[in-house]
């Protein structure tokens, strides 16, 4: 094993708040309301909150047109803004010795709901489709092609996990010397099967989502793309460790008690070989749904209850297989716009109504900022998914 | 020339398993020697709660068995391992349905739309062995039994904990089974993998850039029969990489 510290030494993020790193952050940081926006095509005959990227995306280029579909777009629109720094590591390692993966849980799955239609409809898929679009595996194959790397590529699907397990596989690649960078991330985009679901599930919010909140009623679906570079490295944002497990529990709920929650993020800390009390910052995977934040509550308070913690997902809608890269993602940049001894930590977006039966974790306040001790900041990043499928991240900056 | 400086592990149980006729009627010519390597199933899975049971899809029945049957075999429990699912398709079969009710404008199943995620098998797998340890569930086109080998050796070098691999398919529904070079029959492989010690004969993995492609066109057939039979190397190539396993 190699035991070398792992750096993600630059990023590109799309979602809801924005098309470029910078602009997402600027939104974030300085918006006090949400990025949702209504939307009466998802699900015909409702009206229902999205976060849905604006703006026009990147085309796929003509040579990668059987990968042509939105979640590559916005995956396109994320690598778009490392190209500098993608362009030196190919040059640094070679195309073989970089590796791709990516989390995601829709793939294209928005091109062939419209390609299925039409197969019912008319009796061929059209002309364009390809299989390509719609494969989960595509979406790292895609960064692969685009990239021109040739190091192990694959797609991590998991539900809302996947962009955070993504990370732990990539770990793996560089810790066993099968390469010597990885393209991490996610990426997934908005369809009618995604927001009809959670609506069959009754987990869709009409209101931005209240985590934490007594009034909290549900999430809301949302889509976008964050792509790291991970390799070796000193300074800069470190990828400290990754911690994973299962609930064992329930196809579509979470244990309430939070045992797995818990496990996942003790796992992480351990990966890091750090305590709780080191945390400077949870960002929660806060999905505003009655049965996540209550056992989520449950779990981040096994750690502490001084730790400040806070959801963004009110502000950018919950991007599914995306969420964890995109989570941590905004992590990336909190730590990146530190200055001197101190960090920002990210918004909570609520109506500061506590819920009295959940454990009273210490929200963070709107632009507040902490210096942490040592001047080791460590940011944990929470995801959760369908059957039980846990996984909490941690990246940091000496400051 | 890149290789892996990789763990050597030992396929410490297997299992291959496929509905009777799926593989001699599969579009895809499989060797008799590779065909033959795998039993019927899923078979009746009467250790699963019927509540769970008919939930889950041929591909998570097939997963499910073959998983049960190699750890069986290899007298390790299943809540005492790691997963790794590896699925080029997933379900595909479940979410035609879905599909189908969306055009319509029905309301969606909300009991299909949970099994319809990717990694559906692990989530069931947890529940019924009560197995609280990481599951990772892959996707990777043609190469998915190759990344997914390479995560769970990955993952070995990581930690000792044994890690259960398993890879499943279902047959593509119409009308996605022609838009695929080579599709694979419904199936399920599991493969419990752990770290090989002194006396074990090993398995190393390697990956070098390039190579022409090879194989039947199933890697997990392919590497099935590698490894049943006394050849000391395969090499499994897709264009941009070769796979090469040596013992």
């Amino acid at each position: 094993m190699i035991d070398e510290r792992l750096i993600l030494s630059t990023m590109g993020l799309v979602c809801s708040l924005g098309v470029e790193g910078d602009v997402v952050w600027t939104t974030l940081m300085d918006g006090s309301t949400s990025a949702l926006v209504e939307d009466s095509d998802l699900w015909p005959g409702r009206r229902v909150l999205v976060g849905r990227v604006p703006g026009p995306l990147p085309e796929i280029p003509a040579s990668l047109s059987r990968f042509r579909c939105r979640n590559n777009q916005l995956t396109l629109s994320a690598l778009k803004q490392m190209e500098p720094a993608t362009t030196a590591a190919v040059a640094r390692h070679g195309p073989s010795r970089i590796g791709v993966v990516m989390g995601s849980s829709t793939s294209g799955i928005a091109e062939t709901e419209l390609a299925y239609a039409h197969w019912l409809d008319r009796g061929t898929l059209p002309e364009q489709f390809n299989y390509a679009q719609h494969e989960m595996g595509s979406v790292a194959e895609f960064v692969a092609e685009f990239l021109g790397l040739t190091g192990p590529t694959f797609s991590i699907s998991t539900a809302c996990s996947s962009g955070a397990k993504a990370f732990a596989s990539a770990k793996m690649l560089l810790k066993s010397g099968t390469c010597d960078a990885v393209l991490v991330g996610g990426a997934d985009s908005l369809c009618r099967m995604t927001v009809q679901g959670f609506g069959a599930l009754a987990s869709l919010s009409g209101s931005p989502a209240n985590p934490l909140s007594r009034h909290r009623n549900g999430l809301n679906v949302g889509e976008g793309a964050a792509v790291f570079l991970l390799e070796r490295g000193s300074g800069g944002i470190a990828l400290h460790g990754v911690g994973e497990s299962s609930d064992a529990y329930h196809l579509s709920a979470p244990d309430p008690e939070g045992n797995g929650a818990r496990i996942a993020m003790e796992s992480a800390l351990t990966d890091a070989g750090m305590s709780a009390e080191q945390l400077t910052y949870i960002n929660l995977h806060g999905t505003g749904t009655i049965q996540n934040d209550r056992m989520e509550a449950k779990a981040v308070a096994t750690l502490g209850l001084t730790i400040p913690v806070s959801s963004t997902k009110g502000f950018h809608g919950h991007a599914l297989g995306a969420a964890g890269a995109i989570e941590v993602g905004l992590c990336w940049l909190a730590l990146a716009h530190g200055q001197g001894k101190r960090v920002p930590l990210l918004p909570h977006l609520w109506d500061g109504q506590r819920d009295p039966d959940l454990p009273p974790l210490r929200v963070a306040g709107r632009g507040e900022w902490v210096v942490p001790p040592g001047g080791k900041a460590r940011f944990l990043s929470n995801s959760f998914a369908f059957g039980g499928n846990n996984a909490a991240v941690i990246i940091g900056r000496d400051l | 020339m890149t290789a892996g400086s990789l763990l050597t592990v030992k396929v410490a149980g297997w299992s291959a398993l496929a509905p009777r006729d799926s593989l001699s009627t599969c579009e895809t010519s499989l060797p008799q020697d590779v065909r033959a390597l795998f039993s019927d199933g899923p078979g009746k899975l009467s250790f699963v709660d019927p509540l769970h049971r008919r939930r889950m899809s041929l591909l998570d029945r097939l997963a499910m068995a073959a998983a049960y049957e190699c750890l069986g075999q290899a007298r390790t429990p299943p809540s005492e391992v790691r997963l790794v699912f590896g699925s080029r398709h997933g379900e595909t079969g479940v979410l035609v349905g879905l599909l189908k009710s969306i055009h319509q404008g029905d309301a969606l199943s909300p009991t299909a739309f949970s099994v319809s995620v990717h990694h559906a098998f692990t989530g069931f797998f947890s529940m019924i062995a009560g197995n609280r340890h990481s599951s990772r569930a892959i996707a990777a086109g043609e190469e998915t039994f190759c990344c997914g080998f390479l995560e769970a050796v990955g993952q070995l070098m990581e930690d000792e904990t044994p890690v259960l691999f398993v890879t499943a398919e279902d047959a593509l529904p119409t009308p996605f089974g022609p838009l695929v070079r080579s599709p694979e029959p419904a199936h399920a492989v599991a493969l419990l993998l752990t770290r090989a010690g002194p006396a074990d004969r090993g398995i190393s993995l390697s990956i070098v850039p390039g190579g022409e492609q090879t194989g039947s066109g199933w890697p997990v057939g392919d590497f099935l029969f590698w490894h049943q039979s006394e050849a000391s190397d395969l090499r499994l190539s897709f264009g941009a990489r070769t796979w090469a396993w040596a013992r």
